[in-house]
Order: C-alpha cells, then sequence, then structure tokens
C-alpha cells in the first residue's frame, strides 16, 4: 500500500489535479487487499497507470518510466500475494523469504528489460508510414500473441 | 488435475494490452514500457506453467477413535515437478475436525516427499468415510491453479464416549446365570437375606452360631444369590428433535452405549432393539464381544422417515426376553413408539422409559399464538407421561447437559417407592 502511495503521489507532484485519481487508485486497491478481492487490483493498477499518463504530458521520453514499471508490477504482485495470504492455509516459516528473492528477482529484470526498452526507444530510426505501420504491427502482434497464449493455456 | 487460469493471468494480460493500446493512440512509448514487465511476467510463466504431478499418502494412526479424541494423521506430499505453494487440505467429514492448521500451505520441492500432521478431533459419534486430501498449487507465477482431490477414502468409526455410572437399574427379576445382581431369591450367595431353621443337608459353615446360641436351636443363615440380568436397550429412531450438530438421538445414542458398556461389564446379557423407520435389533448376549456389536449397531443408527405403522408385533420375540428389563431411550415424539412401549408394558415386560427431552431443541415461541400452542404441546406430554405412570412405568425426562446418573437415579426411586401393577 505503501508503493502505491508513493506512485499515486509521484505524478501529483507534477499536477496536483491528479492526485484525486491516484487517490481512487490506492483506495480501490485498499479495498481490495482488504476485501480479498483481487477483481479489485487490476483496476488499481491501470489507474495508477492512467496518472502516470496523464502527467506525462509533451515532454520528450520519461526516463523514469523503467522505474515507475517495476513499481507498479510490484505493487500488483504484493496485492496479489495479501489476497492469498487471506486464504485459510497457512504458509510455512521460509516460504515468505523465498517469495521476496524471487521478487526482487523478478523486479531487477524487468527493470534491466524496461530499460532496454527505453534505450531502443531514444533511438531516431526516421519517421514515416512505414515506421509507424510497422510499429502498429508489432504492437499488435504482441498483444494478439499474448491473448492467444493466454486463451490457449486456459483451455488445456 | 483441474487446471484452470487465475484473475491474475486474465489482469496482467488486460493491463498489457491497455498498455500497449494506448501507447498506440496516444503515440507515449512510455506507456508500452509500463505495460511491459506484465507482458515478459505472462510471457516468461506462462510456458513454466505445468502440471505439478503431486501423490499424496495418508495415514491415520487408527480407524476407531471415541468421540472428543484425538489422533494424528500424518500426509504425506510429493510433487514430481515441484510445486512453489501448495495447499493441502486434510478433507475432515462433519463430525471431524482438525485441530490446528488444516488447510496448511508448502513448498513442494521436486521428487522431493513433505510430510504434515494433521491433529484431528472427533466431534461426533458416527461412521465415517475419510482419508482424502484436497491439494490446491500454483504455478511459479501465480497464473494457472492445480486442483485435485487425491488418496483413497478409508472407514473410521467414532464410538459414542460412555459415561460413567455409579448405579445402574435393577430389574425386578434376574435370570439364572451367574452375575453380579443380587437376585430376590434365596439360595447361595454373599448378601444375607434371612435366618431359618437348621434341616439335615444344611452345610455346617452356613450355621448362624450366634442366633443358635440365643434360641437355643440351630439356625442357618440364608443368602440371595448373584445372578445376571437380560437388559434390552430400547432405542426410538423414528423421530428427533434437533439443533444445529446436536440432537435427542445423539444423546440417547451417547446413553445407549453408556448403560450397554456399564451392564456388560458387571456379566448382565444387553440386547438392542433400534425401533424406527428401519428396524435393527441384536438379541441379548453377553462379553466385550457384544458391546462392539451393539456399538457398532449404534454408529449406524438414524432417522428413517417412515410413513408405516409398526408396533411390538415387528420384533423377533428371541430379542425380548422374558423378565427382561427393557430401559427405552425415546424423545416421546412419535406414536408409535409410544404405543409399542405401552404395549410391551401391558404384556408384562419389565420397562423404564428415560425420555430425552426434545424441549431444548425447540424453537422459542415467538408470538402468544406459538406460546399457547407451545404450552399445549407440554402438556400433552405430560398427559403422556401420566400415562406410562398410572401403568406402573417409571418414566424421566433426561435434558443435554445433565448427567446419565440423574434420570436413573429417579427411575430407581420410581420403583422403590411404587407399586407395580401386573
Amino acid at each position: 500500500m505503501l508503493l502505491a502511495a508513493v506512485l499515486a503521489a509521484v505524478p501529483a507532484v507534477q499536477d496536483p489535479t491528479l492526485l484525486a485519481l491516484g487517490g481512487a487508485a490506492v483506495f480501490v486497491l485498499l479495498v481490495g487487499v482488504s476485501s480479498a478481492r483481487a477483481l479489485a487490483i487490476p483496476w488499481a493498477i491501470a489507474g495508477l497507470g492512467a496518472e502516470y499518463a496523464l502527467a506525462l504530458g509533451d515532454g520528450g521520453l520519461d526516463s523514469r518510466v523503467p522505474l515507475y514499471a517495476v513499481s507498479l508490477l510490484v505493487t500488483a504482485e504484493l496485492a496479489y500475494w495479501s489476497v492469498q495470504l487471506r486464504g485459510a492455509a497457512a504458509d510455512e516459516p521460509g516460504m515468505a523469504q523465498r517469495r521476496v528473492i524471487g521478487l526482487l528477482l523478478g523486479a531487477t529484470a524487468a527493470l534491466v528489460v524496461c530499460t532496454t526498452l527505453v534505450t531502443l526507444a531514444r533511438i531516431q530510426l526516421g519517421a514515416g508510414l512505414a515506421a509507424e505501420a510497422t510499429g502498429l504491427a508489432a504492437a499488435v502482434c504482441a498483444v494478439a500473441l499474448l491473448l492467444v497464449a493466454v486463451r490457449r493455456t486456459s483451455g488445456a | 488435475m483441474t487446471r484452470s487460469p487465475t484473475p491474475k493471468l486474465g489482469a496482467y494480460a488486460g493491463l498489457t494490452a491497455l498498455g500497449m493500446l494506448a501507447a498506440l493512440a496516444l503515440g507515449r512509448p512510455e506507456l508500452a514500457v509500463l505495460a511491459s514487465p506484465f507482458a515478459i511476467a505472462i510471457a516468461v510463466g506462462v510456458p513454466w506453467a505445468g502440471d505439478p504431478r503431486i501423490r499424496v499418502w495418508v495415514r491415520p494412526e487408527r480407524d476407531r477413535m471415541v468421540e472428543e479424541s484425538e489422533q494424528e494423521v500424518e500426509v504425506e506430499v510429493e510433487a514430481e515437478a515441484g510445486a512453489q505453494r501448495a495447499e493441502v487440505l486434510l478433507v475432515l467429514p462433519r463430525g471431524l475436525d482438525a485441530v490446528g492448521d488444516n488447510p496448511v500451505a508448502r513448498r513442494l520441492p521436486p521428487r522431493t516427499t513433505r510430510e504434515l500432521t494433521v491433529r484431528v478431533r472427533a466431534l461426533r459419534w458416527g461412521a465415517y468415510r475419510w482419508g482424502e486430501v484436497a491439494v490446491r498449487t500454483t504455478d511459479r507465477f501465480g497464473f494457472f491453479s492445480y486442483e485435485e482431490r487425491l488418496g483413497e477414502a478409508r472407514p473410521l468409526k467414532v464410538y459414542p464416549h460412555p459415561e460413567w455410572l455409579r448405579t445402574m437399574l435393577r430389574p425386578l427379576e434376574t435370570q439364572p446365570f451367574g452375575g453380579n445382581q443380587v437376585a430376590r431369591s434365596k439360595g447361595d450367595g454373599i448378601e444375607f437375606a434371612d435366618l431359618r431353621p437348621f434341616v439335615p443337608g444344611d452345610r455346617l459353615r452356613r450355621i448362624n452360631w450366634r442366633a443358635s446360641a440365643r434360641r437355643g436351636d440351630l439356625w442357618v443363615n440364608e443368602a440371595h444369590p448373584e445372578r445376571n440380568t437380560d437388559v434390552v436397550i430400547f432405542l426410538d429412531t423414528f423421530a428427533e428433535a434437533r439443533r444445529g450438530d446436536l440432537g435427542t438421538l445423539d444423546l440417547a445414542v451417547r446413553a445407549a452405549a453408556s448403560l450397554a458398556d456399564q451392564y456388560l461389564s458387571h456379566k448382565d446379557r444387553v440386547g438392542l432393539v433400534s425401533f424406527g423407520g428401519v428396524l435393527n435389533w441384536l438379541t441379548p448376549a453377553t462379553g466385550l464381544s457384544q458391546l462392539y456389536r451393539i456399538v457398532d449397531s449404534l454408529l449406524d443408527t438414524e432417522i428413517i422417515l417412515s410413513y408405516a405403522w409398526k408396533d411390538i408385533e415387528i420384533v423377533p420375540r428371541r430379542t425380548l426376553p422374558p423378565q427382561a428389563l427393557i430401559v427405552a431411550l425415546t424423545p416421546l415424539l412419535d406414536e408409535r413408539a409410544v404405543g409399542a412401549l405401552l404395549d410391551l408394558r401391558t404384556r408384562g415386560f419389565d420397562l423404564a422409559v428415560i425420555e430425552v427431552s426434545p424441549e431444548p431443541f425447540t424453537p422459542v415461541p415467538s408470538d402468544a399464538l406459538g406460546e399457547f400452542a407451545h404450552r399445549l404441546w407440554r402438556l400433552r406430554r405430560e398427559a403422556l407421561r401420566d400415562q406410562f405412570r398410572t401403568l406402573g412405568v417409571p418414566i424421566t425426562e433426561w435434558r443435554e447437559g445433565v448427567g446419565l446418573q440423574a434420570p436413573i437415579e429417579e427411575v430407581r426411586a420410581f420403583r422403590r417407592y411404587a407399586r407395580v401393577r401386573r
């Protein structure tokens, strides 16, 4: 919750009007975690992401985005963990440490990938209809592949 | 094994799609970067997810328990492919409860057997089937959950907890075999009965020298012989009053087990008649094996709804030997059971009725009409009790929370002071 509050506060520093959106996202997350409703978590994460997107403005590429992206992932993971811990089963000692280590490793890997993506995004490859079309096709393909993979594995 | 996606997978996929599409629509690559950790998690996690291939072995300490007792159950779990977090639940039927954590979550390294111990408490008597274990695991990223019910169901018998009784109901008549009950007749025994003049053939050691010296003639002691008795426990299973986990049948079965235990320990012959929708009976016999037979039979006792009229004629004759003491445990809710008991009395059986009161299990009337109906019902029950008393049958009300010794003492007092009509 602390991490989510920080994530909500950072964009609000630039534009205090966004604090309402960030606050609402944190509230939704709080309700979701406290009532063990996992359904609320993606809405809260989407709210925090929307707050960040609205705070971007018209400037250049934000160099803090990898950190923000990884923080969103960690927030989501911690929220899902909290919901899981509210179940009936009690964890054995040592499971939490292993999970924290796994989460840190995952966050580090995600940070590396995000930083690479930002670096790649900074490279000027030239503009034009072809580049736009390629980018669009790549994004749509990526999303479609993910959805197909999820659907196939769900049906398995 | 049932595999199902968790809400997390859908959420991450949705966030990825939302971020990517928003990046395209708004022309901001930052949004694609925001979504990329979720996309990476899916891209890495989904192909890794696989069936953990779990195996389970359940080893209970024993397959028989007594009410309120506990036993430890060892559950061994093995995941061939490993599982980050496996929730293991020993499935317990209603009447058994786990003391401590159940379910528990464990990490299952690949090809390593983990041992769990679950302490189980028997709350209610009965015959159960148990031994199944429900296992739920999630993959490393928590995108899929795998659920399976493993292990094989095995029988468990939970015997009612017998209550120790200081005194028992004495029958009016004893049987010719040796036992612990002092007979009313005179013969060889320990309990002094009377004095009588010496006749040839009397053993010298039976001469009462003090009385002989006082009377100037030989007098001998007479004694009451120790005999056994036939006791038939009559369990009314036509109807019961129940609230939650406790009902009149539970109390009656516990009382029946206690009575059987006590009488059999006094070398008496004990039989059982479970008179209800289904008729069960055990002819009177003695010994430990008869106790097990009775208790096993009690475990199968249940209320089976039946509209068929049944009277005492359907009970086999050998089940109700002459001069047997019949101890009836009944809530007096079904007129067929009441009729059968009255019929037994009119046939000359030595009958005692312990009424397992249904009143604590009846709802409290909420309005005046309900209260009036409740009062009428209680009056009718009191009239019914009077009907038994008029026939010389001791009847006593027994409620939950009161020891069984109390109604037995009441019946003993009734039999001591009331005249028995024949």
